[in-house]
């Protein structure tokens, strides 16, 4: 028996969603309804996990066209149009789907004492839930850019109901700019659809699997003069997204005003749809441009990774602090993307796997040291340690994770990254390995001022981690030790996928 | 082995750590034994364990071969009599779980250090080390100067890791693989352009973790940690890792004389430039941090020229030097540091013009200090003496080769002198003379006294343990045993060059004994005309590097990021803000035309062109923000119609 379930995934959070919008207001249920169809996501995830690695039939229909899509579904849409709804996960997938409904579940417990419209924030971060497990099981690009522009919607209105003072504007930012990325990013993907459909039946088709497979049996289809324009508007959309430098002023505004767990979300997830789309649609539907254009990805890579480290030197609000080391860390994910090589190529991926986990430790740890200490000012913020042993613990070990510390999650991601990209550019690896030190200052440099010295005695009373702070906490600290400590679980999914990439892209 | 250590270094306690260290050295012990028992000496050990593919391609193991046995012996050994001794010092202390539990996983890291058979966890446990000295050194954190410390040393050392990282993905890069052995053995097959930046990338990980000169600058300030922590960080770990892992990128240091060059000037240069600024230092810790520096200088020098004259077909016997000189100066600097730990629990205080003639209330203290000053200084027959003379030697038989090996043999002579004038005027000042400290001094506890003795009973005799087992020489070498001991013996001391340095040492000791205990000569001519005075002043002030290093970390690399910030903030926020505002002007632009239709077009334009005034004139007015992305803005128009003009008129 066939058990769709990638459409379970979907379809959980969606009736979890309708159910909390319909109980009456601040109903206390509302949040518990959310956690359970958080956690019944999560252990489909994991279901999905174990079925990919023991190749269990029940869960995996294979895929007709390629093979190397599992957990295929397949329904037709509008089939005059070439839309269908299909639906699919690899090794690029899976660890980023099982990250989402981590943060998630995690996100909804860490907020479980929020009193504002109760309700409604539980059900949103559902949504949220729903909108980035389609992006990233999605293999029709129609379907892909729906769920693509839905994930906005949440998130707007998580900023601009629950955010800090300056929310509308934030807000508003946040919309239009990424708006703005995904317009272009959809002229991209009219051009595919209108020029590249080949199918064998004559109509055109928004088919990844189709599409893609033409792009793998001719790498240089449509030559450069097709290629290279839609890459580019492709990479602006996905470049916006991730952010890259300097697309990326959105950022540090809509951190700096959202709510904890729509942070966590925000650069825990929706951060990495841009590197998503890069290798999915990017590299793989443009191997010609994307050979060509490498250099362009590296410069921006490059750029975010040594321009965001140095722009965090200089910030004194924790959170903003964290929002751009998250626009240096991405800049990663570009870096290894442009080696083309399987290392690096697989570095990239990781980096995101592991972004993912690092930075909701951290924005957590900034929500945590806002409301304890009403204030996330650095200067104000002293002796942490002497009041707070448990935070000030995670904090260290969040902060060694974040700057690359070899036994923690990151410095694997790192590493490959550096080694795919020394294959590439060689000596010139030296300008992002500034990055690292830069990087390196200003986590000890804030971990000095926060946690070490006399304590601030005009912050008043401050309270340790709650229990409600201390789970989520304590499990994403776990798997970034773990994950740091054995990479081989992750790596296992994401060897094949990098390895298929950079064959098609050695093959031009 | 660190995987047993892991699972006890949470519980906490002294009694814990104690007993997982001890265990480790019964298990060093062990493998130490079994190694000379599979006929180690003269022959060589390698024993790789191999306990399973980390990711693919990457193999978790050790590697157990002569080298690495002697270290965890030392390692595991000198980290139980610290951590015992610190039952004692810091008896009195708050946070002693944290202590004692990072004190275990530090000397967990060093272990996994130097029994790692691949270059990628070795630098995992370095990194372990480089973590618990951030978090030992910082252990008084309410102490300003001790987080800064802290802070310091491990930005100073992450520029060494950098190094090492790249050296690393090189490495990796050129031969596909992280094992050690690997490597070393196709080392020659380097490609030529890399032959000579690959060691010394390597080596930059060295300099980063050991001091040495260019990144010295934090070790003298890590003594704001406990003086147990500078013990540990000076005799066993930390910085004895940059000699190991100089070691065993020997193989690839030899294959490039410029390699081995710069690895020895680093290191005769760093022996010299610390030993100077121990001259003057006031603060007994700090006498010895810059000794430690010093004396990992003469290692990295032994090392580099070792290197030279294995390069041109000699033995590598600067090799055997090096690591003889880290066994001893490991037993010796402990010695000293825990001395002087015993010292300052004694008077309360670190100033060494606050002490003096405690020779009276500490007996023991004294005179096992005394052992490990003269040891140091390099009087036969105690252990500094047979590896510093070794290492010079070296140095001066590479110089018969290359004259610039000659240059840093006479530095390395003039830092015997230096030596052991500063030893020497460090113990007058603390123990002869007058008493100068304010309380009476009290008695150390016997767990602090016992550690004292046994180390002196080391540093008194492990140089004459070179000679037993048919000399060290036998039991470290690279590719080939050399020497026996009676041959050894004969040759140092018809060597004319040995009494030139004892002779050396000795006219140190004797200028310290006049100046500070019989103050015959007074020690103020040192600053009694203005170029003395000025050499001075440049000592006592580091010569201003850490001065330099401030300014550029404050005010470069602080001032690029304001910089980038205020960037970030107005040009390319004001850009996207100013594209915003356009756009809505735009949008209202159109909504107006539309609304009057081709009618107004007229009316609308001028109103177009002076509501554009107004807002003009508002940019002018007002905050920088919107003139510059004004700016921006209009460049970009005018390339986007110069652009499009030039398209129409071209064809």
């Amino acid at each position: 028996m066939d058990v769709p379930l990638l459409s379970l995934m979907l379809l959980i959070p969606l009736v979890g969603t309708i159910i909390t919008l319909l109980l009456p207001r601040d109903s206390p249920k509302a949040k518990w309804i959310c956690l359970i169809a958080s956690l019944v996501n999560l252990l489909i995830s994991f279901i999905l996990v174990f079925a990919f690695v023991w190749e269990i039939p029940f869960a995996l229909v294979g895929d007709p066209v390629t093979g190397s899509f599992k957990a295929y579904e397949n329904a037709d849409w509008v089939p005059t149009l070439g839309m269908s709804y299909t639906l699919g996960v690899d090794g690029l997938s899976v660890p980023l789907i099982l990250l989402t409904h981590l943060l998630v579940a995690l996100g909804i417990v860490f907020s479980w004492k929020e009193g504002k419209r109760t309700k409604e924030f539980f059900a949103l971060l559902l949504l949220m839930d729903l909108a980035i497990t389609g992006v990233f099981v999605s293999l029709d690009l129609f379907l892909f850019f729906i769920f693509w522009e839905f994930v906005l919607i949440p998130m707007y209105f998580l900023i601009g109901i629950w955010g800090g003072p300056n929310k509308h504007y934030a807000a508003i930012k946040f919309l239009i700019y990424t708006h703005v990325g995904s317009i272009i990013m959809l002229l991209g993907i009219f051009a595919l659809y209108f020029t590249a459909s080949p199918d064998l039946t004559g109509g055109n088709t928004f088919n990844l699997i189709v599409l893609a497979n033409e792009a793998g049996q001719n790498p240089t289809y449509l030559g450069a003069a097709f290629q290279m324009p839609v890459f580019i508007a492709m990479f602006f959309g996905f470049g916006v997204k991730m952010p890259m430098v300097p697309f990326h002023t959105w950022l540090p505004d809509a951190h700096v005003e959202a709510p904890t767990a729509g942070s966590v979300i925000l650069a825990g997830l929706l951060l990495k749809m841009g590197g998503y789309g890069l290798f999915r649609i990017g590299l793989t539907m443009f191997p010609l441009a994307a050979v060509e254009l490498w250099w362009v990805l590296a410069s921006f890579g490059i750029v975010s990774m040594v321009y965001a480290a140095f722009v965090c030197l200089a910030q004194t609000d924790l959170k903003r602090l964290i929002a751009y080391s998250s626009v240096s860390h991405m800049g990663f994910v570009l870096l290894g993307a442009a080696s083309l090589s399987t290392i690096g190529i697989m570095g990239g991926i990781y980096q995101m796997f592991t972004h993912g986990l690092i930075t909701a430790v951290l924005f957590m740890l900034a929500g945590v040291a806002k409301r304890a200490c009403h204030t996330r000012e650095i200067p104000k913020l002293t002796g942490l340690i002497n009041k707070m042993p448990k935070f000030s613990l995670i904090l260290m070990i969040g902060f060694f994770a974040s700057l690359g510390l070899p036994g923690l999650a990151s410095f694997v991601s790192e590493f490959m990254v550096f080694v795919g990209a020394f294959g590439t550019f060689g000596k010139y690896l030296i300008i992002p390995l500034l990055a690292i030190i830069i990087t390196g200052a200003y986590y000890i440099w804030t971990m000095h001022k926060v946690l070490f010295g006399k304590f601030n005695e005009s912050l008043g009373k401050v309270r340790d981690l709650t229990r409600y702070e201390l789970v989520p906490l304590a499990i994403l600290i776990f798997s970034i030790i773990f994950f740091g400590l054995y990479p081989a679980p992750v790596v296992y999914f994401i060897e094949p996928y990098a390895e298929g990439l950079s064959t098609l892209l050695g093959g031009i | 082995m660190s995987i047993l250590f892991g699972k006890k270094v949470w519980e906490g306690g002294a009694p814990f750590t104690i007993g997982a260290v001890g265990l480790s050295f019964v298990v060093s012990l062990y493998l130490f034994i079994d190694v000379l028992g599979q006929g180690a000496l003269g022959g060589g050990v390698q024993e790789e364990i191999i306990a399973f593919d980390w990711i693919p391609g990457i193999e978790i193991g050790l590697l157990i071969d002569n080298l690495s046995a002697l270290l965890l012996l030392l390692v595991s050994f000198l980290c139980l009599l610290i951590a015992i001794y610190s039952a004692g010092y810091m008896h009195d202390e708050e946070g002693k779980p944290r202590y004692y539990a990072e004190i275990a996983l530090f000397t967990a890291g060093m272990l996994g250090t130097v029994s790692a058979n691949n270059f990628f966890q070795l630098l995992i446990f370095w990194e372990v080390m480089g973590v618990c000295s951030y978090l030992l050194i910082g252990f008084w954190y309410k102490k300003p100067e001790a987080a800064s410390a802290a802070k310091k040393a491990f930005l100073v050392t992450r520029i060494g890791d950098v190094l090492f990282l790249i050296g690393i993905i090189v490495l990796f890069v050129t031969f596909n693989t992280f094992n050690i052995l690997e490597i070393q053995e196709s080392a020659d097959q380097i490609p030529v352009h890399l032959v000579a930046i690959v060691p010394l990338l390597l080596f930059g990980g060295a300099v980063g973790k050991s001091a040495q000169f260019p990144l010295h600058v934090w070790l003298p300030d890590a003594m704001e940690g406990p003086t147990t922590v500078s013990a540990l960080i000076h005799a066993a770990t930390m910085v004895k890792a940059g000699v190991y892992l100089t070691a065993r990128s020997f193989p690839l240091i030899a294959n490039s004389p410029d390699a081995t060059l710069v690895v020895a000037i680093i290191g005769g240069f760093t022996a010299f430039f610390a030993a100077t600024m121990a001259l003057v230092a006031m603060d007994i810790k700090r006498v010895l941090a810059y000794s430690t520096i010093s004396q990992i200088g003469y290692m990295m020098l032994g090392l580099g020229a070792g290197a030279y004259l294995y390069h041109h077909g000699h033995e590598a016997l600067g090799y055997t030097f090096a690591i003889f000189h880290l066994v001893n100066h490991a037993f010796f600097k402990a010695l000293l540091f825990l001395g002087s730990g015993s010292v300052i629990h004694s008077v309360g205080t670190n100033d060494m013009r606050q002490m003096g003639g405690l020779h009276k209330h500490m007996k023991i203290t004294s005179f096992t200090m005394l052992i490990g000053a003269l040891s140091i200084a390099g009087i036969p027959p105690l252990s500094g003496f047979w590896s510093k003379d070794g290492i010079l030697e070296v140095a001066f038989e590479a110089g018969m080769n290359d004259p610039s090996f000659l240059i840093i043999w006479i530095l390395g002579i003039i830092t015997v002198f230096m030596t052991a004038f500063y030893m020497f005027r460090m113990w007058f000042f603390t123990f002869t003379g007058e008493k100068r400290s304010p309380g009476e001094p009290h008695k150390s506890p016997k767990s602090m006294t016992i550690p004292l003795v046994i180390l002196a009973a080391f540093a008194l005799i492990s140089g004459i343990l070179m000679f037993f087992m048919d000399g060290f020489g036998q039991l470290v070498f690279f590719e080939q045993a050399h020497g026996h001991a009676m041959e050894e013996i004969i040759h140092v001391f018809t060597n004319p060059l040995t009494y030139l340095s004892v002779g050396l040492a000795g006219l140190g000791i004797g200028l310290a004994y006049l100046i500070y205990n019989k103050r015959a000569i007074s020690s103020n001519i040192f600053v009694s005309s203005k170029g003395t005075k000025a050499i001075h002043t440049m000592l006592v002030k580091r010569y201003g590097m850490d001065w330099a290093y401030s300014m550029f970390g404050l005010k470069i690399a602080y001032g690029f990021a304001k910089v980038a910030d205020f960037f970030d903030r107005k040009v390319i926020d004001g850009v996207v803000n100013g594209t915003a505002k356009g756009g809505l002007l735009v949008g209202k632009a159109s909504g107006f035309f539309d609304q009057k239709g081709i009618d107004g077009a007229v009316n609308g334009i001028s109103r177009g062109i002076i509501g554009g005034g107004r807002s003009l004139r508002r940019s002018q007015t007002g905050n920088i923000q919107g003139y510059l992305a004004a700016v921006v803005l209009g460049i970009c128009f005018v390339i986007a119609f110069a652009w499009i003009y030039l398209k129409i008129t071209g064809g």
